[in-house]
Protein backbone atom coordinates (compact mmCIF):
# COMPACT_ATOMS: atom_id res chain seq x y z
CA UNK A 1 0.00 0.00 0.00
CA UNK A 2 1.30 3.44 -0.93
CA UNK A 3 0.26 7.00 -0.16
CA UNK A 4 -2.36 8.20 -2.66
CA UNK A 5 -1.86 11.82 -3.61
CA UNK A 6 -5.52 12.90 -3.66
CA UNK A 7 -7.75 15.47 -2.00
CA UNK A 8 -10.41 13.37 -0.29
CA UNK A 9 -12.10 13.92 3.06
CA UNK A 10 -9.81 11.33 4.65
CA UNK A 11 -6.73 13.09 3.30
CA UNK A 12 -7.83 16.35 4.93
CA UNK A 13 -8.19 14.79 8.39
CA UNK A 14 -5.46 15.35 10.97
CA UNK A 15 -3.12 12.28 11.23
CA UNK A 16 -3.91 12.09 14.96
CA UNK A 17 -7.62 11.62 14.30
CA UNK A 18 -6.78 8.81 11.87
CA UNK A 19 -4.52 7.16 14.45
CA UNK A 20 -7.30 7.41 17.07
CA UNK A 21 -9.81 6.03 14.54
CA UNK A 22 -7.38 3.19 13.88
CA UNK A 23 -7.25 2.49 17.63
CA UNK A 24 -11.04 2.47 17.83
CA UNK A 25 -11.09 0.01 14.93
CA UNK A 26 -8.51 -2.18 16.67
CA UNK A 27 -10.63 -2.20 19.85
CA UNK A 28 -13.76 -3.14 17.88
CA UNK A 29 -11.92 -5.87 15.98
CA UNK A 30 -11.04 -7.46 19.33
CA UNK A 31 -14.26 -6.79 21.24
CA UNK A 32 -16.97 -7.64 18.68
CA UNK A 33 -18.09 -11.25 18.61
CA UNK A 34 -21.50 -11.62 16.95
CA UNK A 35 -21.63 -12.16 13.16
CA UNK A 36 -23.92 -9.14 12.56
CA UNK A 37 -21.72 -6.78 14.57
CA UNK A 38 -18.62 -8.02 12.73
CA UNK A 39 -20.38 -7.62 9.38
CA UNK A 40 -21.48 -4.06 10.29
CA UNK A 41 -17.90 -3.20 11.22
CA UNK A 42 -16.66 -4.62 7.92
CA UNK A 43 -19.24 -2.60 5.97
CA UNK A 44 -18.29 0.61 7.81
CA UNK A 45 -14.60 0.11 7.11
CA UNK A 46 -15.37 -0.75 3.47
CA UNK A 47 -17.26 2.55 3.15
CA UNK A 48 -14.33 4.46 4.68
CA UNK A 49 -12.00 2.74 2.20
CA UNK A 50 -14.34 3.56 -0.71
CA UNK A 51 -14.16 7.27 0.27
CA UNK A 52 -10.54 7.18 -0.94
CA UNK A 53 -11.70 6.35 -4.50
CA UNK A 54 -8.80 3.91 -5.00
CA UNK A 55 -7.57 2.83 -8.43
CA UNK A 56 -8.88 -0.39 -9.96
CA UNK A 57 -5.46 -2.02 -9.57
CA UNK A 58 -5.40 -1.26 -5.83
CA UNK A 59 -8.91 -2.68 -5.44
CA UNK A 60 -7.84 -5.85 -7.25
CA UNK A 61 -4.84 -6.26 -4.91
CA UNK A 62 -7.04 -5.72 -1.85
CA UNK A 63 -9.61 -8.25 -3.13
CA UNK A 64 -6.89 -10.86 -3.74
CA UNK A 65 -5.43 -10.26 -0.26
CA UNK A 66 -8.85 -10.47 1.39
CA UNK A 67 -9.79 -13.61 -0.56
CA UNK A 68 -6.55 -15.34 0.50
CA UNK A 69 -7.08 -14.31 4.14
CA UNK A 70 -10.68 -15.55 3.89
CA UNK A 71 -9.70 -18.95 2.43
CA UNK A 72 -6.76 -19.60 4.75
CA UNK A 73 -8.68 -18.59 7.88
CA UNK A 74 -11.56 -20.87 6.89
CA UNK A 75 -9.22 -23.79 6.25
CA UNK A 76 -7.06 -23.28 9.37
CA UNK A 77 -10.04 -22.79 11.69
CA UNK A 78 -11.81 -25.71 9.97
CA UNK A 79 -8.97 -27.91 11.15
CA UNK A 80 -8.42 -26.38 14.59
CA UNK A 81 -12.02 -25.89 15.74
CA UNK A 82 -12.20 -27.42 19.22
CA UNK A 83 -15.69 -26.48 20.49
CA UNK A 84 -18.62 -28.89 20.59
CA UNK A 85 -20.84 -29.69 18.74
CA UNK A 86 -18.70 -30.12 15.61
CA UNK A 87 -19.31 -32.15 12.48
CA UNK A 88 -16.36 -33.64 10.64
CA UNK A 89 -16.68 -33.20 6.86
CA UNK A 90 -13.39 -34.89 6.05
CA UNK A 91 -11.16 -36.96 8.34
CA UNK A 92 -7.46 -37.07 7.53
CA UNK A 93 -6.22 -38.82 10.65
CA UNK A 94 -8.20 -40.57 13.40
CA UNK A 95 -6.98 -40.52 17.04
CA UNK A 96 -6.48 -44.27 16.75
CA UNK A 97 -4.22 -44.13 13.68
CA UNK A 98 -0.80 -44.65 15.22
CA UNK A 99 1.55 -42.23 16.93
CA UNK A 100 0.64 -39.19 14.80
CA UNK A 101 -3.03 -39.78 15.56
CA UNK A 102 -2.43 -39.92 19.31
CA UNK A 103 -0.19 -36.83 19.29
CA UNK A 104 -2.58 -34.68 17.27
CA UNK A 105 -5.80 -36.17 18.67
CA UNK A 106 -6.90 -36.73 15.06
CA UNK A 107 -6.99 -34.28 12.17
CA UNK A 108 -10.34 -33.49 10.55
CA UNK A 109 -12.00 -30.61 8.74
CA UNK A 110 -15.05 -29.44 10.73
CA UNK A 111 -18.06 -27.68 9.22
CA UNK A 112 -18.55 -25.42 12.27
CA UNK A 113 -14.85 -24.51 12.09
CA UNK A 114 -15.15 -23.39 8.47
CA UNK A 115 -18.11 -21.14 9.38
CA UNK A 116 -16.21 -19.80 12.42
CA UNK A 117 -13.18 -19.12 10.18
CA UNK A 118 -15.34 -17.27 7.63
CA UNK A 119 -16.71 -15.03 10.40
CA UNK A 120 -13.31 -14.42 11.96
CA UNK A 121 -11.83 -13.52 8.58
CA UNK A 122 -14.12 -10.45 8.69
CA UNK A 123 -11.85 -9.21 11.49
CA UNK A 124 -8.75 -9.68 9.33
CA UNK A 125 -10.40 -8.02 6.33
CA UNK A 126 -11.61 -5.07 8.46
CA UNK A 127 -8.11 -4.61 9.88
CA UNK A 128 -6.61 -4.84 6.39
CA UNK A 129 -9.01 -2.25 4.91
CA UNK A 130 -8.68 0.13 7.84
CA UNK A 131 -4.89 0.08 7.76
CA UNK A 132 -4.93 0.47 3.97
CA UNK A 133 -7.22 3.50 4.33
CA UNK A 134 -4.91 5.12 6.92
CA UNK A 135 -1.71 4.38 5.01
CA UNK A 136 -3.15 5.49 1.65
CA UNK A 137 -4.53 8.77 3.01
CA UNK A 138 -1.64 9.88 5.24
CA UNK A 139 1.82 10.89 4.17
CA UNK A 140 4.30 8.78 6.26
CA UNK A 141 6.03 11.88 7.67
CA UNK A 142 2.63 13.22 8.86
CA UNK A 143 1.81 9.89 10.47
CA UNK A 144 5.11 10.03 12.35
CA UNK A 145 4.42 13.63 13.34
CA UNK A 146 1.05 12.48 14.68
CA UNK A 147 2.61 9.58 16.58
CA UNK A 148 5.23 11.94 18.02
CA UNK A 149 2.57 14.29 19.34
CA UNK A 150 0.73 11.30 20.82
CA UNK A 151 3.79 10.34 22.88
CA UNK A 152 6.04 8.08 20.76
CA UNK A 153 9.66 8.86 21.87
CA UNK A 154 11.52 11.29 19.61
CA UNK A 155 14.47 8.99 19.04
CA UNK A 156 12.23 6.14 17.89
CA UNK A 157 10.42 8.64 15.64
CA UNK A 158 13.79 9.75 14.24
CA UNK A 159 14.81 6.13 13.57
CA UNK A 160 11.54 5.43 11.73
CA UNK A 161 11.79 8.66 9.70
CA UNK A 162 15.34 7.89 8.63
CA UNK A 163 14.46 4.27 7.81
CA UNK A 164 11.61 5.41 5.56
CA UNK A 165 14.13 7.60 3.70
CA UNK A 166 16.53 4.63 3.41
CA UNK A 167 13.98 2.26 1.84
CA UNK A 168 13.95 3.47 -1.79
CA UNK A 169 17.74 3.99 -1.71
CA UNK A 170 18.26 0.42 -0.46
CA UNK A 171 15.91 -1.08 -3.05
CA UNK A 172 17.74 0.77 -5.87
CA UNK A 173 21.09 -0.24 -4.46
CA UNK A 174 20.02 -3.89 -4.14
CA UNK A 175 18.87 -3.96 -7.79
CA UNK A 176 22.14 -2.39 -8.92
CA UNK A 177 24.27 -4.90 -6.97
CA UNK A 178 22.19 -7.87 -8.18
CA UNK A 179 22.53 -6.71 -11.79
CA UNK A 180 26.29 -6.38 -11.35
CA UNK A 181 26.48 -9.90 -9.81
CA UNK A 182 24.37 -11.34 -12.65
CA UNK A 183 26.66 -9.71 -15.22
CA UNK A 184 29.52 -11.45 -13.45
CA UNK A 185 27.76 -14.80 -13.93
CA UNK A 186 25.65 -15.26 -10.78
CA UNK A 187 22.72 -17.61 -11.37
CA UNK A 188 19.72 -16.44 -9.35
CA UNK A 189 17.11 -18.83 -10.74
CA UNK A 190 15.23 -21.24 -8.46
CA UNK A 191 15.26 -21.58 -4.67
CA UNK A 192 19.01 -22.28 -4.50
CA UNK A 193 19.65 -19.33 -6.80
CA UNK A 194 17.55 -17.15 -4.49
CA UNK A 195 19.66 -18.13 -1.49
CA UNK A 196 22.84 -17.60 -3.51
CA UNK A 197 21.60 -14.13 -4.52
CA UNK A 198 20.87 -13.34 -0.85
CA UNK A 199 24.40 -14.38 0.09
CA UNK A 200 26.12 -12.33 -2.62
CA UNK A 201 23.82 -9.35 -2.23
CA UNK A 202 23.88 -8.78 1.50
CA UNK A 203 27.53 -7.91 2.37
CA UNK A 204 28.05 -5.34 -0.43
CA UNK A 205 24.58 -3.89 0.17
CA UNK A 206 25.15 -3.47 3.92
CA UNK A 207 28.70 -2.16 3.51
CA UNK A 208 27.57 0.40 0.95
CA UNK A 209 24.56 1.39 3.07
CA UNK A 210 26.74 1.78 6.16
CA UNK A 211 28.85 4.20 4.18
CA UNK A 212 25.69 6.17 3.36
CA UNK A 213 24.55 5.97 6.99
CA UNK A 214 27.86 7.32 8.19
CA UNK A 215 27.66 10.21 5.75
CA UNK A 216 24.12 11.01 6.94
CA UNK A 217 25.16 10.82 10.60
CA UNK A 218 28.18 13.07 10.00
CA UNK A 219 26.01 15.60 8.17
CA UNK A 220 23.58 15.57 11.11
CA UNK A 221 26.33 15.84 13.74
CA UNK A 222 28.07 18.80 12.14
CA UNK A 223 24.73 20.59 12.28
CA UNK A 224 24.57 19.83 16.04
CA UNK A 225 21.57 17.56 15.56
CA UNK A 226 20.73 15.67 18.76
CA UNK A 227 17.75 13.60 17.74
CA UNK A 228 15.19 16.28 18.53
CA UNK A 229 13.43 17.69 15.50
CA UNK A 230 11.57 20.87 14.85
CA UNK A 231 9.03 20.71 12.08
CA UNK A 232 7.91 23.26 9.55
CA UNK A 233 4.43 21.77 9.49
CA UNK A 234 2.41 21.88 12.68
CA UNK A 235 -0.60 19.66 13.21
CA UNK A 236 -3.88 21.35 14.00
CA UNK A 237 -7.18 19.79 14.94
CA UNK A 238 -10.03 21.21 12.83
CA UNK A 239 -13.79 21.01 13.39
CA UNK A 240 -14.01 18.13 10.90
CA UNK A 241 -11.58 16.13 13.08
CA UNK A 242 -13.71 16.61 16.19
CA UNK A 243 -16.87 15.74 14.24
CA UNK A 244 -15.29 12.61 12.71
CA UNK A 245 -13.94 11.49 16.07
CA UNK A 246 -17.33 12.14 17.67
CA UNK A 247 -19.12 10.07 15.03
CA UNK A 248 -16.54 7.28 15.23
CA UNK A 249 -16.75 7.19 19.05
CA UNK A 250 -20.54 7.13 18.96
CA UNK A 251 -20.48 4.39 16.32
CA UNK A 252 -18.07 2.35 18.40
CA UNK A 253 -20.23 2.64 21.53
CA UNK A 254 -23.39 1.82 19.55
CA UNK A 255 -21.82 -1.31 18.03
CA UNK A 256 -20.65 -2.52 21.44
CA UNK A 257 -24.07 -1.78 22.98
CA UNK A 258 -25.83 -3.50 20.07
CA UNK A 259 -23.73 -6.58 20.69
CA UNK A 260 -24.46 -6.47 24.42
CA UNK A 261 -28.24 -6.27 24.03
CA UNK A 262 -28.64 -8.55 20.98
CA UNK A 263 -29.60 -12.13 21.90
CA UNK B 1 -8.63 -11.33 27.08
CA UNK B 2 -7.37 -11.83 30.63
CA UNK B 3 -4.57 -14.01 29.30
CA UNK B 4 -3.48 -11.29 26.87
CA UNK B 5 -3.58 -8.56 29.53
CA UNK B 6 -1.61 -10.87 31.84
CA UNK B 7 0.98 -11.35 29.11
CA UNK B 8 1.26 -7.57 28.63
CA UNK B 9 1.84 -7.15 32.39
CA UNK B 10 4.53 -9.83 32.23
CA UNK B 11 6.23 -8.00 29.35
CA UNK B 12 6.16 -4.75 31.36
CA UNK B 13 7.73 -6.59 34.32
CA UNK B 14 10.39 -8.01 31.98
CA UNK B 15 11.11 -4.48 30.73
CA UNK B 16 11.35 -3.27 34.34
CA UNK B 17 13.77 -6.07 35.19
CA UNK B 18 15.99 -5.12 32.24
CA UNK B 19 15.94 -1.44 33.23
CA UNK B 20 16.79 -2.37 36.85
CA UNK B 21 19.68 -4.58 35.71
CA UNK B 22 21.00 -1.79 33.51
CA UNK B 23 20.74 0.75 36.33
CA UNK B 24 22.47 -1.42 38.90
CA UNK B 25 25.28 -2.04 36.41
CA UNK B 26 25.47 1.64 35.47
CA UNK B 27 25.00 0.59 31.86
CA UNK B 28 22.04 2.63 30.69
CA UNK B 29 22.86 3.08 27.01
CA UNK B 30 23.34 6.33 25.14
CA UNK B 31 23.10 6.29 21.39
CA UNK B 32 25.08 8.60 19.15
CA UNK B 33 23.51 9.93 15.96
CA UNK B 34 25.58 7.40 14.04
CA UNK B 35 24.16 4.55 16.15
CA UNK B 36 20.63 5.81 15.53
CA UNK B 37 21.17 6.12 11.79
CA UNK B 38 22.74 2.63 11.67
CA UNK B 39 19.77 1.22 13.62
CA UNK B 40 17.44 2.96 11.14
CA UNK B 41 19.35 1.36 8.30
CA UNK B 42 18.82 -2.08 9.83
CA UNK B 43 15.11 -1.37 10.33
CA UNK B 44 14.88 -0.75 6.58
CA UNK B 45 17.00 -3.81 5.81
CA UNK B 46 14.72 -5.96 8.02
CA UNK B 47 11.72 -4.61 6.13
CA UNK B 48 13.32 -5.45 2.77
CA UNK B 49 14.50 -8.88 3.95
CA UNK B 50 10.96 -10.00 4.74
CA UNK B 51 9.30 -8.46 1.67
CA UNK B 52 9.20 -11.82 -0.20
CA UNK B 53 7.45 -13.25 2.85
CA UNK B 54 4.86 -10.48 2.82
CA UNK B 55 4.19 -10.95 -0.88
CA UNK B 56 3.60 -14.68 -0.91
CA UNK B 57 5.61 -16.97 1.33
CA UNK B 58 3.38 -16.20 4.33
CA UNK B 59 0.50 -17.84 2.44
CA UNK B 60 2.28 -21.20 2.47
CA UNK B 61 0.70 -23.07 5.38
CA UNK B 62 2.69 -25.11 7.94
CA UNK B 63 6.21 -24.06 6.82
CA UNK B 64 5.78 -20.27 6.99
CA UNK B 65 7.54 -19.80 10.34
CA UNK B 66 10.73 -21.39 9.01
CA UNK B 67 10.89 -19.17 5.92
CA UNK B 68 10.13 -16.02 7.91
CA UNK B 69 12.64 -16.45 10.71
CA UNK B 70 15.79 -17.09 8.62
CA UNK B 71 16.18 -13.70 6.88
CA UNK B 72 14.69 -11.82 9.85
CA UNK B 73 17.09 -13.28 12.42
CA UNK B 74 20.09 -13.04 10.07
CA UNK B 75 19.50 -9.35 9.44
CA UNK B 76 18.67 -8.56 13.06
CA UNK B 77 21.82 -10.24 14.33
CA UNK B 78 24.03 -8.42 11.83
CA UNK B 79 22.51 -5.19 13.15
CA UNK B 80 23.16 -6.15 16.78
CA UNK B 81 26.76 -7.09 15.90
CA UNK B 82 27.24 -3.65 14.35
CA UNK B 83 26.02 -1.80 17.50
CA UNK B 84 26.78 -4.23 20.35
CA UNK B 85 25.13 -2.45 23.27
CA UNK B 86 22.01 -2.68 25.40
CA UNK B 87 18.97 -1.17 23.74
CA UNK B 88 20.03 -1.88 20.15
CA UNK B 89 17.73 -4.90 19.87
CA UNK B 90 14.74 -2.92 21.14
CA UNK B 91 15.57 -0.01 18.84
CA UNK B 92 15.83 -2.21 15.74
CA UNK B 93 12.85 -4.50 16.45
CA UNK B 94 10.48 -1.76 17.63
CA UNK B 95 11.72 0.60 14.90
CA UNK B 96 11.05 -2.06 12.27
CA UNK B 97 7.62 -2.81 13.76
CA UNK B 98 6.69 0.89 13.68
CA UNK B 99 8.13 1.26 10.19
CA UNK B 100 6.02 -1.57 8.76
CA UNK B 101 2.96 -0.30 10.65
CA UNK B 102 3.52 3.21 9.29
CA UNK B 103 4.01 2.30 5.66
CA UNK B 104 2.03 -0.88 5.19
CA UNK B 105 -0.09 -2.45 7.91
CA UNK B 106 -1.45 0.59 9.81
CA UNK B 107 -0.68 1.63 13.38
CA UNK B 108 -2.09 -0.94 15.82
CA UNK B 109 -0.83 -0.80 19.44
CA UNK B 110 -2.17 -4.30 20.09
CA UNK B 111 0.84 -5.63 18.18
CA UNK B 112 3.35 -3.60 20.19
CA UNK B 113 3.62 -6.10 23.08
CA UNK B 114 4.68 -8.71 20.50
CA UNK B 115 7.55 -6.49 19.29
CA UNK B 116 8.49 -5.56 22.87
CA UNK B 117 8.62 -9.21 23.96
CA UNK B 118 10.79 -10.14 20.96
CA UNK B 119 13.20 -7.33 21.97
CA UNK B 120 13.16 -7.81 25.73
CA UNK B 121 13.89 -11.55 25.58
CA UNK B 122 17.04 -10.91 23.56
CA UNK B 123 18.02 -7.88 25.68
CA UNK B 124 17.72 -9.94 28.86
CA UNK B 125 19.69 -12.79 27.33
CA UNK B 126 22.51 -10.45 26.29
CA UNK B 127 22.52 -8.75 29.69
CA UNK B 128 22.67 -12.04 31.59
CA UNK B 129 25.38 -13.54 29.37
CA UNK B 130 27.19 -10.16 29.08
CA UNK B 131 27.88 -11.08 25.48
CA UNK B 132 26.48 -9.25 22.44
CA UNK B 133 26.79 -12.01 19.84
CA UNK B 134 30.57 -12.14 20.12
CA UNK B 135 30.60 -15.93 19.73
CA UNK B 136 28.70 -18.26 17.42
CA UNK B 137 27.45 -20.24 20.41
CA UNK B 138 25.96 -17.13 21.97
CA UNK B 139 24.26 -16.25 18.67
CA UNK B 140 22.80 -19.75 18.27
CA UNK B 141 21.40 -19.66 21.85
CA UNK B 142 19.96 -16.19 21.23
CA UNK B 143 18.35 -17.51 18.03
CA UNK B 144 16.88 -20.40 20.00
CA UNK B 145 15.34 -18.08 22.64
CA UNK B 146 14.01 -15.73 19.99
CA UNK B 147 12.28 -18.55 18.10
CA UNK B 148 10.89 -20.12 21.26
CA UNK B 149 9.33 -17.03 22.81
CA UNK B 150 8.16 -15.17 19.72
CA UNK B 151 6.24 -18.06 18.16
CA UNK B 152 4.69 -19.31 21.40
CA UNK B 153 3.56 -15.76 22.17
CA UNK B 154 2.14 -15.27 18.69
CA UNK B 155 0.15 -18.51 18.56
CA UNK B 156 -0.93 -18.65 22.22
CA UNK B 157 -1.58 -14.96 23.01
CA UNK B 158 -1.61 -12.57 20.02
CA UNK B 159 -3.56 -14.57 17.40
CA UNK B 160 -6.30 -15.81 19.79
CA UNK B 161 -6.78 -12.34 21.29
CA UNK B 162 -6.43 -10.02 18.29
CA UNK B 163 -7.79 -12.23 15.51
CA UNK B 164 -9.83 -14.70 17.58
CA UNK B 165 -8.03 -17.53 15.80
CA UNK B 166 -7.16 -20.69 17.66
CA UNK B 167 -4.57 -23.32 16.87
CA UNK B 168 -4.14 -26.92 17.99
CA UNK B 169 -1.25 -27.55 20.43
CA UNK B 170 0.51 -29.86 17.93
CA UNK B 171 0.39 -27.10 15.26
CA UNK B 172 1.81 -24.53 17.71
CA UNK B 173 4.56 -27.03 18.57
CA UNK B 174 5.39 -27.55 14.87
CA UNK B 175 5.44 -23.79 14.17
CA UNK B 176 7.56 -23.09 17.25
CA UNK B 177 10.00 -25.86 16.31
CA UNK B 178 10.28 -24.38 12.83
CA UNK B 179 10.67 -20.88 14.27
CA UNK B 180 13.49 -22.13 16.51
CA UNK B 181 15.20 -23.98 13.64
CA UNK B 182 14.82 -20.97 11.32
CA UNK B 183 16.09 -18.55 13.98
CA UNK B 184 19.12 -20.74 14.72
CA UNK B 185 19.96 -21.02 11.00
CA UNK B 186 19.36 -17.27 10.63
CA UNK B 187 21.65 -16.61 13.61
CA UNK B 188 24.38 -18.71 12.02
CA UNK B 189 23.99 -16.95 8.66
CA UNK B 190 23.97 -13.57 10.42
CA UNK B 191 27.20 -14.39 12.26
CA UNK B 192 28.82 -15.66 9.07
CA UNK B 193 27.79 -12.66 6.96
CA UNK B 194 28.60 -10.08 9.61
CA UNK B 195 32.31 -10.99 9.70
CA UNK B 196 33.30 -9.36 6.37
CA UNK B 197 30.99 -6.43 7.12
CA UNK B 198 32.58 -5.79 10.51
CA UNK B 199 36.06 -6.12 8.99
CA UNK B 200 35.14 -3.61 6.32
CA UNK B 201 33.67 -1.33 8.99
CA UNK B 202 36.80 -1.52 11.14
CA UNK B 203 39.57 -1.59 8.56
CA UNK B 204 37.98 -0.66 5.25
CA UNK B 205 37.33 2.98 6.02
CA UNK B 206 33.54 2.96 5.94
Amino acid sequence: MKYLDKETFLHRLDPRSKIVMGLMGAILIVVLKTPIALFLLFLTVLTIFALLRPARRTCRTIIVLMATAFCFTMISQGFFYALEPRTAIMTFLTPESGMMGSITGGIALYREGIIYGALQSLRLCSAMLLSAAIVMSTYPADLLLGMGSLGVPERIGFVVTVSIRFLPVLLDEAQRILLAQKLRGLNTKGVRGGFRAFRYLLPPLIIDSLRNARRTALAAEVRAFTGKRTTVRELRFAVRDWVTLGFSGAGMIMLILYQAVSP
Amino acid sequence: MNLYIGSVILIVILGGAIFHLLRTRNAIPTFSIQDLVTAALFCSLLYIAILPFKFGLSRIPVIQAFFFSIPYTAMLFIGIRMIPKAGTTTLIICGHSLLSQTISSGVNPLWWPYALLASFVLELYFLVTKNYLQTTRNALCAGFFRGLTVYIYFYCFSAPFIWHQFYAPWYIAIQTAQGIAGSIIGAYIGMHLSKPIISAFRYGGI
